[in-house]
């Protein structure tokens, strides 16, 4: 078997030219699909995997956030929710419903010594949602807990303004009642988020009561995560949780206020996903036809430059099964090099890119995430898949055409004419 | 060991014309057979070797190998039957321009229905190679050989598979008279020693001297089934049968210098 490998080999490397050609392609090919493939399960996972953990509920109620982008944050007009007790009440006790997860998102200013810096705040228990700290890692410090005036601070703020852990800040807010209230925290820890959330980095943290205080409200959030059992219908459940927002919550700065189920709410990013798939398909196939056609024209070029070499074979004794063996062992041969060549780039592209990232030049889509890079994530099914496809097409086509070649009759293959 | 063709023609329709490659054929081949084919340019010489080496089909009657009818074989039979029992040697040589002279030779003993993997194939080879004077040339590429060495290339690698029949076009044709008697004494020994029948066809009167048979032939039929040797003995005395045919052979060797 080796001296047919050997002689495969080099029948390859004789018509170097054209199959150098191949071989480009297929490396395009399989470097492209492999590369790709990393930035569909980035999509999957930045937005769609990761909301999902960071919206922890499938239903959720949120005041209507105003819509004018270029304010600045502190300035823009926040409508909270004034979320009394009995609602929560009720919706914990629907069935179907696991748990509750409010949040609180407003802006604050944080007065250091030597200047004043516009930041968002986001509020939630961290006793009760091990999911969402889990996205943290605290470089330094601790979590904030429930209840306490603390706060962590992302570590690039940290580092810019210099803040320190144990520091004391005054931060300062808009109250729902219109009138700018000040509290004292501490700083209690600082945090990095990876790049799967990145625009965690955008916030400090702290619980929820220490919120309300900051709000002057003791019922006010901006937002109910509804986390559902696994098997709750939403047919059943929507209905529900809206007849209770009906009865408590709709009120003049709220008006016609609905719970939302998390995927419509996302229906940008499952747009965007599909958008991406769907681009990702396209140059797919795009790429597997030129494969394909040029595999199949070179296949024939071969045959026709060694239909006497194929003759010459049959006339030594090969039966017709051996001559498509030693022709797609040189397809296949060549297939699997370029690929695995391909993927390996592919490989190598995919570790740059995840550590810088590509920048996002759409405002929107920015804002919504609060991230200004996209990373790809791992997918190592995205780097066998390509190998396989790539295999696949070179093998098909080269195998109807090398059939169709090993037929002809020898006598005429082998003549000097 | 035997090959029959009997009442064998071939024909190959050009559209307009019809060429008539050979004619109503009998003719048999037995294991020590050590035959030549004598013939004009078009005679149908090659076109027989390829009806013995089931390499073509006739268009009618019957090729029989050891009493098989091979057009009864499929592809892979007949294949097979190429591979184990006849050794090819081409008039243009085929010698598979990627591969050395050793893996050219190599070649019948990989392709067949199993790899050989004998651990005395690679002292045969390089017997054989040995043999046809190529010792300092194993690992040459064809493209870097004379014409008369990759012939002898072709010589070796139809002896390979020690076949029991060797069908051989013109195989002298681009040798000189010292390599071509080596290389048909070798074909002698393996006549002699291992049964194996040769079939020649040639223009080399210096062939013809060694064989036992000459076979003439001319526009696809066979004019006259000789033995040499006893002709040798006869031509003195039979002088009829002399006169008859030495011109002819004469005014076939003219026709071929012209063509
Ligand atoms: N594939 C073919 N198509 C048409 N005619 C053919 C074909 N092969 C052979 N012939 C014809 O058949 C006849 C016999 O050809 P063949 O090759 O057997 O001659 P030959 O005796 O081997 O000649 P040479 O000494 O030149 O090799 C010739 O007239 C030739 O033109
Ligand atoms: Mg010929």
């Amino acid at each position: 078997m080796n001296a047919i490998w050997s002689l495969v080999f080099k029948s390859l490397l004789r018509n170097g030219g054209r199959n150098l050609l191949q071989a480009g392609l297929i490396f395009f090919a399989a470097f492209v699909m492999a590369y790709f493939a990393q930035f569909l399960a980035g999509v999957t996972r930045n937005f769609t995997d990761n909301l999902v953990e960071l919206a922890t509920g499938e239903i959720y109620v949120s005041s209507t956030i105003n819509k004018e982008i270029d304010q600045n944050v502190f300035d823009r007009e926040y409508k909270y929710l004034r979320v009394p007790a009995p609602f929560l009440n009720e919706v914990s006790k629907l069935e179907g419903v696991e748990t509750i997860h409010p949040r609180i998102d407003l802006p604050v200013r944080l007065n250091l010594p030597d200047d004043t810096v516009t930041f968002k705040m986001a509020a939630f228990n961290p006793e009760n949602e091990p999911r969402l700290v889990n996205n943290f890692s605290i470089t330094e410090g601790r979590m904030v807990e429930n209840d306490a005036f603390e706060i962590i601070v992302p570590q690039d703020l940290a580092r810019r303004h210099n803040i320190n852990v144990g520091d004391s800040i005054p931060l300062l807010a808009g109250t729902v009642n219109r009138r700018v209230n000040l509290v004292q925290y501490t700083v209690v820890g600082k945090f990095l988020t990876n790049s799967l959330s990145a625009w965690f980095n955008n916030y400090v943290y702290t619980s929820l009561q220490p919120a309300r205080v900051l709000l002057d409200d003791e019922n006010v959030m901006t937002r109910l995560n509804i986390h559902l059992v696994e098997d709750a219908e939403r047919e059943v459940l929507m209905p529900q949780v809206n007849a209770l927002v009906a009865q408590y919550l709709d009120n003049d700065s709220n008006p016609e206020l609905d719970a939302t189920w998390w995927e419509d709410g996302a229906e940008f990013f499952s747009s965007l996903v599909f958008g991406i798939e769907a681009g990702f398909f396209i140059i797919v196939g795009i790429i597997m036809t030129i494969l394909g056609c040029s595999m199949g024209f070179a296949t024939v070029m071969t045959v026709i430059e060694r239909t006497k070499e194929i003759a010459t074979y049959g006339a030594l004794g090969a039966p017709p099964k051996m001559i498509r063996k030693i022709f797609m062992m040189e397809n296949v041969l060549l297939s699997d090099l370029s690929s695995l060549a391909g993927i390996g780039i592919a490989v190598i592209a995919y570790l740059l890119t995840v550590d810088v990232g590509i920048p996002i030049n759409n405002p929107q889509f920015e804002a919504f995430i609060g991230a200004s890079h996209f990373y790809p994530a791992l997918d190592i099914g995205g780097f066998i898949l390509p190998f396989i496809i790539c295999k696949l097409v070179t093998a098909q086509v080269s195998f109807f055409i090398v059939t169709s070649a090993a037929k002809k009759p020898i006598t005429e293959a082998i003549a000097d004419r | 060991m035997e090959i029959k063709l009997t009442n064998v023609s071939k024909e190959y329709d050009l559209g307009a014309t019809k060429v008539k490659a050979l004619k109503d054929i009998n003719f048999t081949v037995d294991s020590h057979d050590f035959i030549t084919i004598a013939g004009p340019s078009g005679s149908g010489k090659t076109t027989i070797l390829n009806m013995l080496g089931c390499l073509d089909t006739p268009t009618s009657g019957i090729v029989t190998f050891d009493g098989v009818d091979s057009s009864k074989l499929d592809l892979k039979q007949q294949a097979l039957l190429r591979n184990e029992k006849i050794g090819i040697i081409f008039q243009s040589f085929n010698l598979v321009p990627v591969l050395s002279v050793y893996e050219n030779i190599e070649l019948p003993t990989l392709i067949g229905e199993k790899p050989q993997k004998r651990k005395d194939t690679k002292d045969w080879i390089m017997h054989l190679i040995e043999s046809v004077g190529l010792g300092d040339r194993v690992n040459h590429k064809p493209e870097e050989l004379s014409g008369g060495q990759r012939q002898r290339v072709a010589i070796a690698r139809a002896l390979v598979n020690r076949p029991q029949l060797v069908l051989a076009d013109e195989p002298t044709a681009n040798l000189d008279s010292v390599t071509s008697m080596r290389i048909l004494e070798l074909m002698r020994e393996l006549n002699r020693n291992e049964n194996t029948a040769f079939v020649f066809s040639t223009h080399d009167p210096d062939i013809i001297e060694h064989c036992d048979t000459v076979v003439r032939m001319r526009d696809g039929a066979i004019l006259s089934e000789e033995d040499v040797h006893q002709r040798k003995d006869v031509s003195q005395t039979t002088i009829v049968d002399g006169i008859a045919q030495v011109p002819e052979s004469d005014s076939e060797n003219k026709e071929e210098n012209h063509a």
